[in-house]
């Protein structure tokens, strides 16, 4: 095994460990929480919380190619995504794929 | 981040401080599959293919399965969608510089889109959709002060604000 195999190697493993021992800690806290308490809600909060944190960022502040687009369009290619899942009757795929698409014709504009 | 040469160390902690929304994520979600006389490794087996759709589909449909059906639901879930992503990803790396800029921008502008749909679908609880806004404000703007600890920090800081907010109403 070379150096760099090795390195890589390690790194999984330790990628791995750092993933994991959050999610084990997570199942572990599950096994022993009251979920009619207060900390539970508070946690449902954080979890909520998180997720849309990390879904605003790549739309509000993106890297690599959807950097290169405006703001106002990526708000507009939502607008269109959540226009097209109401009109067809709750379809995820239309509206991920409708407003997907209008993203780059939206880029054209400008 | 290999490919820039970013140090072992940074690679890890970058990973870490990601992952650390798997811990509410795996709290919130786990007690909804407590079943009498189920082996606790399952759960713990559960916890390691949580991803970010198992968990947003599974908590979505659960209240409408019986209890001792939703384990074995969120397993088969959760592994289709992880063995599906690995093979999409590979496809996707080695097909991602073959593809037009247009499509490839509409590729990468799904993801976002994909998880608003999934996470605003069926909002019907108000503490929930509560929590999702104070989030999304919460998670970029600290993001712009001390990007390392967005994740941890925006779900702590927008919960939080969250959980108050929906005490009071």
């Amino acid at each position: 095994m070379s150096a760099t195999s090795g390195y890589l190697l390690a790194l999984v493993l330790a990628c791995a460990l750092g993933t994991y021992s959050w999610r084990g800690i997570g199942v572990w806290i599950a096994d022993r929480i009251d979920v009619t308490s207060e900390w539970f809600r508070w946690l449902t909060c954080i979890a909520y919380a998180m997720i849309a944190g990390l879904i605003a960022r790549v739309v509000l502040l993106p890297v690599g190619e959807l950097a290169e687009t405006a703001l106002w369009q990526r708000i507009a290619g939502i607008a269109i995504a959540l226009a097209a899942f109401r009109i067809g009757r709750r379809n995820q795929l239309a509206g991920v794929l409708l407003g997907a698409a209008s993203l780059p014709l939206l880029a054209l504009l400008r | 981040m290999q490919a820039v040469g970013a140090p072992f160390l940074a690679i890890v902690l970058a990973v870490v401080f990601s992952a650390s929304r798997f811990l509410p994520m795996a709290v919130t979600l786990m007690p909804h599959m407590r079943h009498p006389g189920t082996p606790v490794w399952r759960y713990y087996f559960a916890g390691q293919v949580l991803a970010m759709t198992s968990w947003a589909v599974a908590i979505r449909r659960f209240p409408e399965q019986p209890a001792p059906y939703r384990l074995p639901f969120f397993l088969g879930f959760a592994m289709t969608l992880w063995l599906c992503s690995l093979v999409c990803t590979l496809f996707g790396h080695s097909l991602a510089g073959a593809l037009p800029a247009p499509l490839r921008l509409a590729f990468i502008f799904a993801n976002p889109l994909y998880f608003i749909l999934i996470l605003t679908a069926n909002l019907s609880e108000r503490m929930g959709t509560i929590a999702l806004v104070c989030g999304a404000v919460a998670g970029p703007a600290l993001h712009l002060v001390w990007p390392q600890w967005s994740v941890v920090g925006g779900g702590v800081v927008g919960g939080t604000l969250a959980y108050l907010i929906a005490r009071r109403l």
